[in-house]
């Protein structure tokens, strides 16, 4: 069997599972809220264009907007002013081969739930190697916090200093693409600006957020996360 | 002595609601004259300006010389009840449904006689003020009412017909988040409405308004984004039958002209708040206010929209918020006319600056949130559709009816060069 | 003021009432053809005898008198439209009159009729004149029931009068009514039945208000010896008058325009009050019919309610007034109700009103009044007629 093959009839006789690590989107989902003196992230929108009406008989459809930072999304290198000049750095331009790899979840969730400012620190992650072996190289790192249960303001969690939630640790980061050369997973809401700047400035480097409202192949429930992944080039 | 004005007892569900019904609408064009002082509150009458008499009912010529040049001046609205009458029956189905309806003739100090209508506490011999207010119609109509205050004198049936009066009544206010919402809530409740709504957006995002004004009696805090048509029109499923008075006060701004800004991102934001939002809320619960506006002490009064008076001319250090506002200034004219023939009638509060965050760097006088309550309420009691608040917006409607090219040049004049 | 030529040689001839009808399924053009119908036949003329047409009407639109011509196959060389309601019957007379005077036609017809279809009242009171639409009727829309309620308050503030005083015209002129089988209204009205009326606009109830129906009247003008020739009794006019906009500095109406023009009215006819052997006034309300015995020189003013306690109204009493009933018994067939007292006097004195007839009526004095265009009525006119004596 090729290897297609053997996806297929993994997926067919259940041993392969896929996994959904999206949010549906409302208009009321949550947004990143800037200073209001800097343009704003737009809310997710939608517009019906007919319903089965005058404006259109036989059929219903919508017209919808959002911002390309809205829920489950990918940040590109070019998100942020350190990977402004990563050449092909814009999503559009990353070869989609770069979106396929092998995945490790460490389970912050007991942690994150504790403690809404929860860190992922080196010491953690060598906890996780201790037990797991090291991490992969070109692996996506999920960090689980279940963040993606909270919803409305818990969800975003915003004080007067500004939003609180789980994520890692600039170490963590550092540690992940300097010693491991790979990937980095974060609750990415919450990457302080050292962080992203790390993480961004690397050519190879791009973030997803997304959210797991099912299963994730770990058996991770629930999970809201971020991707690191290494590109090949 | 006026009864007071009952809470309406709960609507039966078996019965009708009372379709709207208008007083007659038709006017000559000199007769309007009355009723563009009206949507202001003033009391005004035609002036000859060759000769000085004062004249009504409204002519295209004066009665004394002939001339033509006829202007609308402010006159004094005292006057002597010469004769009274209760009307108990009627051909016009409005007034058959309000029967009995009082109405009187009086000789106004200034010379005058006119027809009127004629609150209940007015007896022929009486000194009497002459309200010109607009009616269900519409149209500037005038009312007599005792020269002095009587009790519960606002309770007046035939007066409460000619105002848009809060008490009783239940109050949407679309923005929790507006800096003047607690005021506009904390004044509408103290006028005597029944219920305050208040729109909240992204509940998600916390607000200092919330906890404030959750803790009111009377007060309901709702979901509402006026950026969001699901929203909007869920709100109104919910409760768009039992809003009396809605009163927009959402609004997005920032300063800067076209050039300040280099894109259209917050001016797709002004628009989509300031300017469809105002369509979004009409769309939604325009038709079921304009179909309540004939069901009884609680019936659908009118609709609020909170302005700049830049809407009238443009403010550059404000540009682009507003140009939304003078959009949304246009498409409030629009809905005059499509709620027209249901007698909602449409409110705009023009403002000058706030005291607000997004006003800082201007000057006083600026607009409290205080103060903008105390107009909009006085502005329903005295069933206005134009309200004008605060010396700012005083100033420039002034400067704009005077002519309105010499404001533009002002408000746009550069900074002297060396 | 010259003295005005008088109306010798003129004769008013072949009075015709069409009865009245509640509600009419037909058209103002159908009312009056059956008045000028009548008039010609009672006068033994073809439509083709006539060269001058007047007419009076509110119900015509879009038609006025020049569609009326058309419609009714006349070839007129003199043709008016009278837009004066309740003035309009003594208006076209004289007019018709001085038309005949000066040779511009032979035989004038004068005619008014409307018709009252369900809705008819209400659509005319939506167009009846600018300042009502502007600012009268967003009053309550009364119509002329509230104008009248307010002049009679009024009134009876100024002059101590009191609703039975209004009541004694009123129960008086269904008396008359009675007798006269064309009367809308049948039955008899007792004082006490007027007193406990349905209040309509106070102090106005039921009783004092004419019930709006459909009809028409008609009347010619041509010479004596026309008259004469074709051996038609007729009446002479002993003098007219018009007003519009009299006293437009009273602050409330008491008075009519009639006061302006008493004098000459009497000794243009060589007569006074007492000579008067029954008088028409215009009745859409009491009040204003009272105000005619005042401003027409029968009373001082103020004292009509003295004067409707002292005399007797009726067509056998002492003062016999309005008596086919008047528009208040006899029913408001729109402009025909600026008709319809000067075609009762003009039968009066020429001995033909049948159960109405007043004994050896000679003189009769027929006044109208009409268009309330704002707060009061715009137009006021009298006649004095007289029995005619053959050329």
């Amino acid at each position: 069997m090729t290897a297609l093959e053997t996806l297929v009839s993994g997926l067919a006789g259940g041993s392969v599972r896929i996994i959904d690590l999206t949010h549906t989107l409302d208009p009321d989902f949550p947004v990143i809220v800037l200073p209001p003196e800097f343009n704003q992230c737009a809310r997710f929108r939608m517009e019906e264009i007919s319903a089965y009406d005058h404006r259109g008989p036989a059929w219903k459809w919508h017209n919808i907007s959002m911002s390309e930072h809205t829920g489950t999304h990918f940040d590109a290198p070019s998100h942020w002013i350190s990977g402004r000049d990563v050449p092909r750095g814009s999503v559009d331009e990353i070869p989609i081969e770069a979106f396929v790899g092998p995945v490790v979840v460490i389970d912050c969730s007991s942690g994150a739930a504790e403690n809404e400012d929860f860190e992922l620190t080196p010491g953690i992650i060598a906890g996780w190697e201790a037990e797991h072996g090291e991490i992969p190289e070109d692996a996506w790192v999920l960090m689980r916090t279940d963040w993606s249960k909270r919803s409305g303001a818990d969800y975003l969690n915003m004080r007067e200093d500004g939003p609180h939630s789980p994520g890692p640790t600039p170490d963590g980061i550092r540690f992940l693409i300097e010693e491991r050369k790979f990937a980095a997973l974060e609750p990415k809401r919450s990457v302080p600006m050292p962080v992203r700047a790390l993480i961004m400035c690397r050519p190879i480097r791009r973030i997803f957020t997304c959210t797991a409202p099912g299963n994730t192949v770990c058996s991770v429930l629930q999970t809201w996360i971020s991707f690191l992944q290494p590109v090949p080039y | 002595m006026t009864p007071p004005l009952r809470p309406p007892s709960k609507k039966d569900p078996q019965k009708r609601t009372n379709p709207p019904l208008r007083p007659p609408e038709a006017r000559s064009r000199a007769a309007l004259g009355l009723t563009a002082a009206a949507a202001e509150g003033r009391f005004a009458l035609q002036v000859c300006e060759e000769c000085a008499s004062v004249q009504y009912p409204p002519r295209d010529a004066c009665k004394a010389c002939l001339s033509t040049d006829l202007v609308w001046r402010d006159q004094s609205s005292s006057g002597t009840l010469l004769a009274e009458t209760t009307v108990r029956t009627s051909t016009k189905l409005f007034f058959r449904e309000r029967m009995p309806w009082r109405m009187g003739s009086v000789r106004l100090d200034v010379g005058p006689v006119i027809l009127c209508h004629l609150h209940g506490d007015c007896r022929r011999d009486d000194k009497v003020t002459i309200l010109n207010r607009l009616d269900a119609a519409g149209q500037g109509v005038l009312l007599a009412v005792p020269a002095e205050r009587t009790d519960n004198m606002d309770d007046d049936p035939q007066l409460r017909a000619l105002s848009a009066d809060p008490k009783h009544r239940r109050i949407l206010i679309t923005d929790l988040r507006n800096p003047n919402t607690p005021a506009l809530a904390g004044a509408l409740l103290d006028a005597g409405a029944a219920t305050v709504f208040l729109g909240e957006s992204e509940s998600w995002r916390p607000h200092a308004n919330r906890s404030t004004l959750a803790e009111l009696e009377n007060v309901e805090i709702l979901p509402l984004d006026v950026t969001d048509t699901a929203s909007v029109e869920k709100l109104a499923g919910e409760i768009g039958g039992k809003t009396d008075i809605l009163i927009n006060n959402a609004r997005f701004m920032r300063p800067g002209g076209a050039l300040d800004r280099g894109d259209t991102a917050f001016a797709r934001e002004e628009m989509d708040v300031n300017y469809l939002g105002l369509m979004r809320l009409a769309q939604a619960f325009g038709p079921g206010m304009c179909s309540r506006t004939g069901d009884g002490v609680n019936s659908a009064a009118t609709w609020v929209n909170i302005l700049s008076v830049h809407a009238l001319s443009n403010a550059p250090e404000y540009g682009c918020f507003t140009a939304s506002n003078a959009a949304a200034y246009s498409l409030s004219q629009s809905l005059r006319g499509e709620f027209r023939t249901s007698g909602l009638r449409v409110m705009n509060v023009f403002t000058g600056p706030t005291d607000d965050d997004w006003y800082q760097e201007l000057p006083p006088p600026k607009v409290t949130p205080n103060a903008l309550a105390r107009a909009s309420v006085a502005g329903l009691r005295q069933g206005l559709e134009d309200v004008w608040c605060g010396d700012v917006a005083n100033e420039i409607r002034e400067r704009w009816r005077r002519d309105p090219k010499v404001l533009e040049r002002e408000l746009t004049q550069g900074v002297e060069g060396a | 003021m010259g003295k005005r030529l008088g109306y010798e040689g003129i004769a008013v001839t072949a009075p015709f009432s069409t009865p009245y009808q509640r509600y009419s399924i037909e058209t103002a053009h159908w009312w009056i053809a059956r008045a000028l119908r009548g008039s010609l036949r009672a006068a033994g003329l073809k439509p083709a005898d006539l060269d001058g047409f007047s007419v009076s009407s509110f119900t015509l639109f879009p038609d006025t008198a020049v569609g009326l011509t058309q419609h009714l196959g006349l070839v007129p060389r003199w043709l008016d439209h009278i837009p004066m309601g309740g003035a309009s019957g003594v208006v076209a007379l004289r007019r018709a009159a001085r038309a005949v005077q000066a040779g511009d036609a032979d035989v004038v017809a004068c005619v008014a009729g409307d018709t009252n279809h369900i809705d008819s009242f209400r659509n005319m009171l939506s167009s009846f004149s600018r300042f009502a639409q502007d600012a009268s009727y967003p009053y309550g829309y009364g119509g002329p029931n509230a104008n009248f309620a307010l002049m009679t308050d009024r009134y009876m503030q100024e002059f101590g009068a009191t609703r039975e005083d209004f009541g004694r015209i009123c129960v008086a002129q269904r008396e008359n009514a009675l007798k006269n089988p064309n009367a809308v209204m049948k039955k008899p009205l007792t004082l006490e039945q007027y007193l406990s009326a349905r209040p309509i606009a106070d102090p106005i109830a039921l009783f004092d208000c004419v019930m709006p129906c459909a009809g028409s009247e008609c009347f010619l003008v041509m010479s004596v010896e026309e008259a004469t020739r074709r051996n038609l009794p007729f009446a002479t006019i002993g003098s007219t008058i018009e007003r519009h906009n009299a006293h437009a500095e009273d602050p409330i109406q008491l008075r009519g325009g009639w006061t302006l023009d008493i004098d000459e009215l009497y000794s243009m006819a060589d007569c006074s009050p007492a000579d008067i052997d029954l008088l028409q006034t215009y009745d859409d309300y009491p009040v204003i019919s009272m105000m005619q015995m005042e401003d027409l020189g029968f009373c001082d003013k103020g004292s009509g309610p003295e004067f409707v306690r002292t005399r007797n109204l009726t067509v056998t009493g002492d003062f016999p007034h309005n008596t086919s009933g008047g528009q208040l018994s006899a029913g408001q067939a729109g402009a025909a109700g600026g008709f319809i007292g000067l075609v009762e006097a003009l039968r009066q004195v020429q001995g033909v009103a049948g159960g109405t007839q007043v004994k050896d009526a000679r003189k009769a004095l027929v006044s109208g009044f009409g268009m309330i265009n704002y707060d009061r009525g715009v137009c006021t006119s009298a006649a004095i007629l007289n029995s005619g004596v053959p050329a």
